[in-house]
């Protein structure tokens, strides 16, 4: 039936696509698993380019790729593209696009069958992915091979996966969720240990809250989190914590008992115990991270390369010295792996999202651009490049036996937290339809938040109008 | 410009003794004036034509990525009619519209009003009130949230300074003033248009006018009330709708601002238009709230058109 | 009564309307006012509670702070030459192709020329966004994506209707005994509009000129969905990619808001006579 609505791009004149005749295409001329293996050349410490890929990107010349947000922000992909330019002389042209409007670019470039961008980033892989590999938008990439796909996180690999089975992107870069706090905020509120349990964060940030208005001002709060489309990302950590899973069958069940369990906690943080501003409802993934490096808040669940930026200064000037003011060398902040639900739980439990950016390859390029970027996306994940993200930016790295470089180890801070969250962090690919699912979620938090819904009517009610998008 | 001179059979050539040569291609004056206009018009209907037969069209397939496209009918439309948000967008659109229209109204009626009244700086002032009008709507919509910040913003600062208000007002996060927020950015780029507009209408009115009726006893009030008003209605109501009708589909401020939270408190059609191309990827839905957009403006502009002729006529 | 004497003698005093024009003039340019003097700021200043109303420490690292200054950090001048031709190019079509259509509507009425009119309008009463993906369709079948003929060709649908509405009262205003007599003279019916019409509403026209290029100048999502290259972008997409993921800079998002205003700003100060005359003399009429 898709095919009766392109056919209506077609008769309208618009959409066409000339596919060249029966000429195999030039990535199979690349002998991707060949002498050596891919997942061998994947591994090396030094990445291997595959046999035959001269004769596959012959007279290419650049390739062209959205690139989620400015170059200036991501020094690692700037030293990887410059890697991969010297490896096989193709110049890579990354076109900056910013990620609040990146999908929509992205999708004018499907929807038209653009040739002229030949990979692209999807910021919000989890949720975009399943729509985009559903439609026909990404191709496959044949470097997957089974022993490839051992390496990597499965969890991941599988969020690629599409419908046959095949894996139809590779993962740009991908934030573990783990719980910053300032230690001499806690410690001065009373709270000797990081709180390794919800209930121990709930207490903790009512306490920073009180401690807080009494000494530093009524706008520095216990804990702050987004209440906007990250909401989401906050509520599966309340989910994860008891070992629950939001999907069921395939589809999103939010007010499951462990759903009402993880609503109700981030609605008392602001509602009950007044412990986070209601400002939270207005925040971004961007917005509650600044607050907390602006030294406002005393705790949060944030990215895990929201380390780097709390180290420095200049992003975040209010972290620098501990709540007295006297100044703490590498910043007042600490992390730890996100908590789980009680103390009976298992250590397994102090899981949240994983979320990533994911890389296609825009099937409607021509076929040696397509061959071409492909090496492009295979380079970014190797051992090579992703080593490069940790290093060069403190990014999470996609290759996980890069943090058993000792080198590695040694450079990275709370090696130790960002190793667990990032082991038992949880990937659950949402179906299509997902992002307007996670809108209404938002809604009815916030009326619920701002008190026109009792809270555990408000997340029935959101069920029940998501359970309209699937029928 | 030669050749086009002579199709149109207007060539003027040397005369003799006032009569004109027969022509023989001499069009007729409707004729030329639909042979100078129509083009444009149909190059224009093709250019948003096409665009908008796409729009109707796939309105009415189920095409949202999630279940096999196929030819749905009326089913979007009908499912948009028992669609909460689209409703509460509805609600919300008019709000803000309103909301938009009649600060406009408020700010550029007074500054018109006194803009007239003024002898001397009269070219200082206008300059200065045209200015917001200068500012592309996407750099308008950053200061504004920038101001309307709870944590960091001037706007709680100036209220707390003089006294409004005891605590910061948190902008974002209560849902009447978000929407408040938005309408007072989305107003600021509107209403150095429509003081001109009623400028020009003031300035019309013959100071006689005025004059007679300070000796029949008439006071300012008066005055407001049975000569200003009264004769620039319409320019006035030419203002009022163009501002509506563009308020109504009107999105950048939003964007830049709230996004349509908190709560969905601020959400309008035009954002939920977007979402359900480029977030939801519900090109069905899409295309049917685009028509409904449409219809919507029209019953607007059709206000409009009446008035106009009415005043036309009237005139 | 007693009330409304001493109401109506304050409003009706001259200083009242000064004081009044104050009042609103302190409002509304207060954002710009704010824009610039943030722009000046350090980063650290912005986020300074309560708010500083004039800069501590005055400093130009927004505009020239290095790669994140707007200056320095990108090409700044290469946008401003885009917006410039997009926006003269645009705004020459449209005022061009709008005075022959005003002319030929307004002058020499036709069987269903107001339908004609009417129908200008409606075409600009869709809502621009959703069109933004079939126009991007066509586009791309034209091979005109990350062009700055593809963003023109948009532009040009946006401001062309509300031209010909604005031009068409004035040609109405347009005492009509000029043009017989220029007729009666041997003027063809286009000659009487290049040599007549044209001259005398020139204030008009080019007040119209003025806005369409004023509404090119400020036109975002087009140019922003449609061009990807660094080299093709106007000014308002420019900045917008510069700071567009880092709002937090607010210092330097400011500096690249004026730089986008301060054109606007310009243009306005040069040609407002024009605007507010040619506004003044047409649209008071409707």
């Amino acid at each position: 039936m898709r095919k009766l609505a392109s056919l209506i791009w077609v008769v309208l004149g618009i959409a066409l696509v000339a596919l060249g005749g029966d000429k195999t295409p030039a990535w199979q001329l690349i002998n991707w698993d060949g002498p050596v293996s891919a997942a061998e050349r994947l591994s090396a410490d030094e990445y291997i380019l595959p046999e035959g890929w001269q004769k596959a990107v012959e007279g290419v010349e650049y390739i062209v790729y959205f690139n989620s947000g400015a170059l200036r922000h991501d020094p690692a992909t700037v030293v990887n593209i410059k890697k991969f330019e010297e490896l096989t002389g193709i110049k890579v042209k990354a076109i900056e696009v910013s990620s609040l409007i990146l999908f929509d670019k992205t999708l004018s470039v499907l929807v038209s069958r653009d040739p002229s961008i030949h990979g692209m980033s999807l910021t919000d892989a989890p949720l975009e992915l399943s729509q985009v590999i559903g439609a026909g938008w990404a191709a496959p990439l044949p470097f997957w091979t089974p022993e490839v796909q051992e390496i990597y996180p499965k969890a991941l690999v599988d969020a690629m996966r599409g419908p046959d089975g095949r894996v139809y992107a590779t993962c740009d870069t991908m934030r573990v969720y783990v719980l910053f706090y300032r230690p001499s905020w806690l410690k001065a509120a009373g709270v000797d240990k990081a709180p390794e349990t919800w209930q121990e964060v709930r207490e903790a940030a009512k306490k920073c809250r009180e401690w807080a208005v009494k000494n530093l001002g009524p706008d520095y709060w216990g804990i702050v989190f987004p209440g906007k489309y990250n909401l989401a990302h906050m509520l599966q950590a309340g989910i994860y914590s008891q070992g629950a899973r939001v999907l069921v069958d395939g589809k999103p069940v939010w007010n499951s008992p462990e759903g009402r369990n993880s609503w109700q906690l981030w609605y008392d943080f602001i509602a009950t115990d007044k412990s986070a501003p209601e400002a939270c409802l207005g925040y971004t993934w961007n917005d509650y991270q600044e607050v907390f490096a602006k030294g406002k808040a005393a705790m949060m669940l944030g990215f895990s390369t929201y380390i780097v930026r709390c180290s420095n200064p200049e992003l975040a000037p209010g972290v620098q010295t501990d709540v007295f003011g006297n100044p703490v060398e590498g910043g007042d902040f600490a992390v730890v792996a996100p908590p789980k639900w009680d103390a009976n739980h298992p250590d397994s439990h102090r899981a949240a999202f994983i979320d990533f950016d994911g890389f296609i390859v825009n099937p409607f390029a021509d076929d040696k651009h397509q061959a071409a970027v492909m090496l492009f996306a295979e380079f970014r994940m190797s051992k090579e490049a992703c080593r490069n993200e940790v290093l060069v930016e403190g990014n999470d790295a996609f290759f996980p036996g890069v943090y058993d470089d000792p080198e590695v180890l040694a450079q990275i801070r709370f090696p130790e937290a960002l190793r667990l969250s990032a082991q038992n962090a949880v990937m659950e690919a949402f179906p299509p339809g997902s992002k307007h699912s996670i809108d209404i979620l938002v809604e009815y938090f916030g009326k619920a938040v701002t008190g026109q819904m009792d809270a555990q009517a408000a997340l029935d009610a959101a069920q029940k109008e998501i359970d309209e998008i699937y029928w | 410009m030669i050749g086009l001179e002579h199709i149109l059979g207007r060539k003027g050539g040397p005369r003799s003794s006032g009569s004109r040569p027969p022509r023989r291609f001499r069009l007729s004056d409707s004729q030329f004036g639909a042979l100078v206009s129509l083009p444009g018009l149909l190059l224009l209907l093709l250019w948003v034509g096409v665009p908008l037969v796409i729009v109707v069209v796939i309105s009415f397939y189920r095409y949202d990525f999630i279940r096999p496209t196929k030819f749905y009918g009326f089913g979007n439309y009908i499912k948009l009619f028992h669609d909460r948000v689209f409703w509460l967008a509805v609600k919300n659109t008019f709000i803000f519209s309103l909301g938009s229209t009649f600060i406009t109204f408020l700010f550029g009626f007074t500054s018109a009003w006194c803009l007239s009244r003024i002898d001397r700086g009269g070219t200082f002032f206008r300059t200065l009130m045209m200015l917001p009008w200068a500012v592309p709507l996407i750099v308008s919509g950053f200061i504004w949230g920038w101001m309307f910040n709870p944590t960091y913003g001037v706007i709680n600062d100036i209220l707390l300074k003089l006294g409004a208000i005891k605590a910061p007002l948190d902008f974002t996060a209560d849902p009447s003033l978000a929407m408040f927020s938005v309408i007072l950015a989305d107003a600021w780029t509107r209403i150095p248009f429509l003081t001109i507009l009623v400028l020009a209408g003031l300035e019309r009115i013959p100071a006689e006018l005025y004059e007679a009726a300070r000796i029949d006893g008439a006071d300012i009030f008066h005055e407001l009330r049975h000569i200003s008003i009264p004769m620039v209605k319409g320019p006035l109501l030419t203002g009022l709708l163009i501002t509506s009708v563009f308020s109504f589909r009107s999105i950048d401020a939003i964007f830049s601002m709230t996004q349509g939270g908190p709560a969905k408190a601020t959400y309008v059609l035009g954002l939920y238009t977007v979402d359900n191309i480029y977030r939801f990827l519900n090109f069905g839905r899409a295309g049917a709230i685009s028509v409904m957009l449409l219809l919507f403006c029209s019953l607007i502009a059709s206000a409009y058109v009446y008035f106009l002729l009415k005043e036309e006529r009237w005139s | 009564m007693v009330l409304r004497r001493w109401a109506a003698r304050i409003v009706d005093h001259k200083a009242t309307a000064y004081v009044l024009l104050c009042v609103i003039l302190a409002v509304l340019l207060f954002p710009i006012f704010w824009t610039f003097i943030t722009s000046f700021k350090s980063l650290e200043e912005t986020f300074h509670w309560p708010p500083t109303y004039f800069p501590h420490r005055f400093t130009f690292e927004a505009y020239f702070g290095g790669r994140r200054g707007i200056l320095t950090g990108s090409p700044v001048p290469i946008y401003l030459m885009n917006s410039l031709i997009i926006s003269l190019t645009t705004s020459f079509v449209v005022t061009a192709a709008g005075i022959l259509t005003a002319y030929g509507l307004v002058r020499y009425p036709f069987k269903g020329s107001k339908a004609a009119l009417v129908l200008f309008l409606l075409t600009r009463l869709i809502p621009p966004i959703a069109l933004l993906l079939p126009f991007y369709l066509i586009l791309r079948y034209l091979g005109l994506i990350n062009t700055r003929t593809g963003v023109i060709f948009y532009t040009i649908y946006l401001c062309y209707p509300l031209v010909v509405w604005m031009l068409k009262s004035f040609f109405e205003a347009f005492p009509g005994e000029l043009i017989d007599a220029a007729l009666v003279d041997g003027a063809s019916r286009l000659g009487a509009l290049l040599r007549v019409v044209i001259p005398t509403m020139a204030t008009g026209i080019s007040a119209v000129a003025i806005i369409a290029f004023l509404w090119t100048w400020n036109e975002f999502l087009a140019p922003f969905i449609f061009i990807n290259s660094d080299v093709l972008k106007p000014i308002t997409v420019g900045i917008y990619y510069f700071v567009g993921d880092e709002l937090t800079y607010w210092n330097t998002l400011a500096a690249a808001g004026v730089l986008a205003i301060i054109p606007g700003i310009i243009f306005f100060i040069v040609a407002q006579r024009w605007i507010v005359k040619g506004l003044t003399a047409g649209m008071g009429k409707m």
